[in-house]
């Protein structure tokens, strides 16, 4: 169903205002990651700038393929498409593995825990012609007469749910997220640019923000992620089933 | 791990970012990031970027679109002779004049995105080190360290030197830190590590030997 995979993204947050592009942090971190193809380099914190602490770490392949930005209070750890169609992007499990292996280094280096776990996935639905798209619509939105008979080019989808799970033995309550949007753009590959008009898919699975104990270690990251690409799974095949792709 | 291919990128149409979840009152993007999507947690679902952050990132855009290939045209040139200010020393020198925190992202992004030319990455090393240290931190310090992890035992010398030239009370700190397996660069940075020692008690404090 989801022929162009986007940026996928693991996050978890904390506080991480320690982690700044000093030669020391940057010769812990290039000790952790030793082996991998990551390239320390620095990143801006628009959040930040002003106080003087808006430079952060960011480790980097040099196709950027693999970011991972150490910001004040979250670490962001993505994975970018960066060939025809996404196909780099491998599956979710590939994905979430060599974020974990990452996270388990970033741990090593740091010694750090966090309060709260995301796993944002992206991607775009199979091209369909405009009939296909504007059926859609009329199947997610029941919409008012105006735009029954004006069928919009454009839209937004975005539903959200609280749902639980556990995590080393207790409960934890997650935000679930998913976008589906029409959109029109250009796909620009190795100076060949295309017009498209699709449907992109966007899941965002998060434990929310209420709690911010420091609870969270690499066996919880790895416990949320399991759950989360369960979810993530089923909401495909419910998309899938409800909007006939 | 990583393979080489041209970015794809895609624009959206829409004026506004794909917004996600709100979470924790940030707002967090990356000027100097990928260029794929715009997909972040905001403030709230329904905000867009605000237009500082807009300004912000396209004017790093332009920024970046006048003066990068300046810049690699300027490594490409090697022209480094000691007691002279090279090309690229001169243009960037003018670059931080003009908005040194423009300049160092742009710095950065050349580095990471040309790591596998030696020529770039070695220019970029010799440039940098004839800033004051303080001037050119962290991104001059961060790539230092970052040529060390390179192949090429050139590039992992010229690290080092761009610490030697710094002479900075943390080129000694940082140089007592760094562990390598080769014996010529283990060699080098005792060598280093004497100079700049002596130079403590001596002057009591390194001075820069541009």
């Amino acid at each position: 169903m989801i022929k162009i995979s986007g940026k996928h993204q693991v996050s978890i947050f904390g506080e991480f205002s320690d982690i700044v592009p000093t030669s020391e942090t940057i010769l812990s971190i290039l000790n952790s990651f030793k082996g991998k193809d990551f390239i320390p380099g620095t990143v801006r914190e628009i959040a930040k700038i002003g106080t003087g602490n808006e430079i952060r770490l960011q480790l980097a392949t040099q196709n950027k393929e693999w970011l991972v930005n150490f910001l004040t209070n979250r670490i962001d750890i993505e994975k970018n498409p960066i060939e025809g169609d996404g196909d780099n992007i491998g599956n979710i499990q590939n994905f979430v593995e060599e974020a974990v292996d990452i996270c388990k280094r970033i741990i090593k280096a740091f010694k750090i825990k966090s309060y709260r776990l995301s796993l944002i996935t992206t991607g775009m639905l199979d091209d369909m012609n405009s009939s296909k798209l504007d059926a859609i619509y009329i199947k997610l939105f029941n919409p008012i007469s105006y735009y029954r008979k004006n069928i919009p080019f454009e839209w937004n989808f975005r539903t959200g749910a609280n749902t639980e799970i556990t995590i080393k033995n207790k409960k934890e309550r997650l935000n679930v997220l998913t976008s589906l949007n029409r959109i029109h753009g250009l796909i620009i590959h190795q100076d060949v640019t295309q017009n498209f008009d699709r449907i992109e898919i966007q899941f965002d699975i998060n434990t929310t923000h209420e709690n911010k104990n420091q609870r969270f270690n690499i066996n919880s990251i790895i416990e949320f992620l399991n759950q989360a690409i369960e979810i993530r799974t089923q909401l495909i095949t419910d998309i899938k089933e409800h909007i006939n792709v | 791990m990583f393979k080489k291919s041209i970015p794809k990128f895609i624009i959206y149409d829409q004026k506004y970012d794909q917004n996600f979840l709100n979470i924790d009152n940030q707002d967090i993007y990356s000027i100097n990031g990928h260029k794929y999507e715009s997909n972040y947690f905001k403030v709230n679902q329904k905000s867009t970027e605000s237009t500082n952050d807009t300004v912000l990132r396209e004017s790093y855009e332009s920024f970046k679109n006048h003066n990068k290939e300046k810049i690699i045209d300027a490594l490409l040139l090697n022209d480094f002779e000691y007691g002279y200010n090279s090309t690229s020393e001169f243009i960037i020198q003018s670059l931080f004049k003009e908005n040194s925190i423009f300049t160092k992202d742009l710095l950065n992004d050349i580095f990471i995105s040309n790591f596998d030319n030696k020529i770039i990455i070695i220019g970029l090393l010799k440039t940098i080190a004839h800033f004051e240290y303080t001037d050119i931190s962290p991104i001059g310090p961060t790539m230092a360290l970052a040529a060390l992890s390179y192949s090429d035992p050139e590039v992992q010398e010229c690290g080092i030197r761009a610490y030697e030239n710094w002479g900075h009370a943390d080129s000694l700190k940082v140089l007592n830190k760094i562990k390598c397996e080769q014996e010529w660069l283990s060699q080098y940075i005792n060598q280093v590590i004497e100079i700049l020692e002596e130079e403590l008690i001596i002057y009591g404090t390194t001075c820069t030997k541009n």
